[in-house]
């Protein structure tokens, strides 16, 4: 038995295209009636049908305002409602990704807002483009051109150094670096100046593995984090872990936190380094 | 519900496109039965009674077509049609939830419990309107709170401010079974990416803090008011200018000098102040109490004695 062809609305069907593809950006009509008629066999989207669905959409609540010649959805009944609450904390997301990461961040940024702008039914404030923090902005460049840097303290010091990414941690940002084969975060309010040199590197620091054993209790309880793995498996008395590309810095301070409980195995400077530590500050009390 | 224009701010639409919408919009709201939207469509004015119903079923045939993925209503789904995906939704890349992870990242370790909270909801929120299951996935993962009962902290948060007395079961990590544990509640922190209940103790007779991961009910409260005094842990420290960390709210520069501060913490109990003595490695040396120091300078033996052995 040949089954009966499902049924469906044409007209309603076209509306529906049309929100799609609104949804997908701002568009001017012309480019509209293109992108509409794209997979027609027959071109059916005009300017008249197309003002009707815009209008339909319209009616049922969705804001679609026209600014310079282009169409876009602002807002939908069907989204989601924010709180004011949301709101701020939106608002609070946005100006440390202004204020602290790179334009390129931003724009990544401004791209997310606008979706959840697009999506609920509230507004919320436009990212104004043009502001940007210079220094991370350089620093990023660096990174993808993996160019050397030099950066230029307060105190008149200069590193030639190596990037390795940016860090934020406890409300401040770092340069993650190398110096003189020296890992070393560097507090971005302590500099003054950043260039991005013409020489290049060849090595990827972030691929830093750090693996450290844990013991019990500690090890039954702990948490991995989610650039870590489990290296192996509790036997009754510790587990293994890796981390991938954590700040020496913060991962020391951490990991010393754990006392007795924990070990570094590799890589052997790691283990060294958080020897001389310990004995350093064994040192600090005049205990050697 | 949605709020349709007036007739006369548009002055051409089409009214099948309408419906669709609107079923859409019931949809999206919840999974609905085919009377509810019969009803729907009745009140919204653009069916009447009589109508043939067919049309709604043409009507979800089209939103089908469209891309909406909708169950049929059979018994299984309570004889209604739920909205199990649609095109019409956020769809986040990996780079704008890498950026708002970041963000994220820098504001926590300086936000408390209740901001904490606010974001773990905000969160929600958002994954619960993406139709992607691994954006769904991800967004969840963000918060801090991802694994955690946050009906249960906000219980807590409100036990602490009436400081009412807990009778609580907690497995302790180091023991095989729960055991029932009566705490004075103080304070709900966020520590380490971990959520932490500060109380006091009654049967140990000191202060003390449990993972709220390991609180497996609450068993009773009582609201008696008592004021527990804490008696915190002070220790004075000297800190290397070399160090990075902020100091904390519970601590106190006494002193400037050349290479670094003397600072006073008052630390909730011994295991806090250790924990954060031993995270500034060696730019750190505790000066008082002596017994204090004492136990540091142990712990730092047993910790070097692991890279000797």
């Amino acid at each position: 038995m040949v089954k009966a062809p499902v049924k469906k609305n044409l007209s309603s069907t076209q509306v529906l295209k049309t929100l799609a593809v609104l949804l997908q950006g701002d568009f001017t009509m012309q480019e509209l009636i293109t992108k509409l008629n794209a997979d027609e066999a027959a071109p059916v989207f005009n300017n008249s049908v197309i003002s009707k669905y815009i209008n339909t959409c319209r009616y049922v609540g969705i804001d679609i305002p026209k600014i310079h010649n282009k169409y876009f959805v602002n807002s939908m009944p069907f989204g989601f409602e924010l709180t004011g609450n949301d709101i701020g904390i939106l608002e609070t997301l946005r100006n440390i990704v202004k204020q602290e990461m790179s334009s390129k961040c931003n724009k990544i940024f401004d791209s997310f807002l606008e979706k959840i702008n697009r999506f609920s039914n509230k507004k919320i404030a436009r990212v104004e483009k043009e502001t940007y923090h210079m220094a991370a902005e350089l620093f990023e460049l660096a990174l993808t051109e993996k160019r050397k840097i030099r950066l230029m303290f307060k105190n008149k010091t200069i590193y030639d150094c190596t990037p390795i990414g940016i860090v934020e941690s406890k409300n401040k940002t770092f340069f993650h670096i190398t110096y003189r084969d020296k890992e070393k975060m560097i507090d971005v309010s302590r500099v003054s100046g950043l260039q991005v040199l013409s020489e290049k590197y060849v090595q990827n620091f972030n691929e830093q593995v750090v693996i450290f054993e844990l013991k019990s209790p500690l090890a039954q309880r702990y948490n991995l984090r989610e650039n870590e793995r489990l290296l192996k498996n509790f036997d009754g008395h510790s587990i293994t872990v890796s981390n991938h590309g954590e700040g020496k810095e913060i991962l020391f301070s951490r990991l010393l936190r754990y006392d007795d409980k924990c070990e570094i195995i590799n890589p052997k400077p790691y283990r060294e380094e958080m020897k001389q530590i310990i004995s350093s500050a064994l040192e600090n009390y005049g205990e050697v | 519900m949605l709020k349709l224009a007036e007739h006369t701010e548009i002055n051409q639409v089409s009214l099948t496109g309408v419906r669709a919408l609107i079923i859409l919009a019931l949809l999206i709201e919840s999974p609905k039965s085919f009377k509810e939207i019969h009803q729907s469509l009745i009140d919204y004015k653009l069916m009447q009674a009589g109508d043939s119903t067919d049309i709604i079923r043409i009507d979800i045939n089209t939103l089908k077509n469209s891309g909406c993925e909708i169950t049929r209503a059979g018994s299984k789904t309570n004889f209604k049609y739920t909205l199990l995906k649609h095109p019409f939704s956020m769809e986040f890349t990996k780079e704008e939830i890498s950026v708002l992870k970041r963000a994220y990242n820098k504001i926590k370790s300086s936000s408390g419990i209740e901001l904490m909270l606010k974001y773990d909801e905000l969160f929600k929120k958002l994954a619960a309107n993406v139709t992607d299951c691994a954006g769904k996935e991800v967004l969840y993962g963000i918060s801090v709170l991802k694994n955690l009962n946050t009906g249960i902290i906000k219980e807590l948060i409100e036990d602490c401010a009436a400081k009412r007395t807990l009778t609580l079961m907690y497995q302790n990590p180091s023991a095989k079974e729960a055991s029932q544990k009566v705490v004075s509640a103080q304070k709900v922190a966020l520590q380490n990416d971990s959520v932490y209940l500060y109380c006091f103790d009654f049967a140990k007779k000191e202060s003390v803090t449990l993972n709220i991961k390991r609180i497996l009910s609450i068993i009773s409260r009582i609201s008696d008011g008592r004021n527990i005094e804490i008696k915190t842990t002070n220790v004075k420290f000297f800190l290397k200018n070399s160090c990075l960390s902020d100091i904390d709210d519970d601590e106190v520069i006494v002193e400037e000098l050349p290479y670094g501060k003397v600072i006073e913490g008052k630390y909730y109990n011994d295991f806090i102040a250790m924990q954060r003595i031993l995270s500034f490695g060696a730019d750190c040396t505790v000066l008082e109490p002596a017994d204090f120091r004492e136990k540091v300078i142990e712990k730092l033996k047993s910790m070097k004695g692991v890279y000797n052995g």
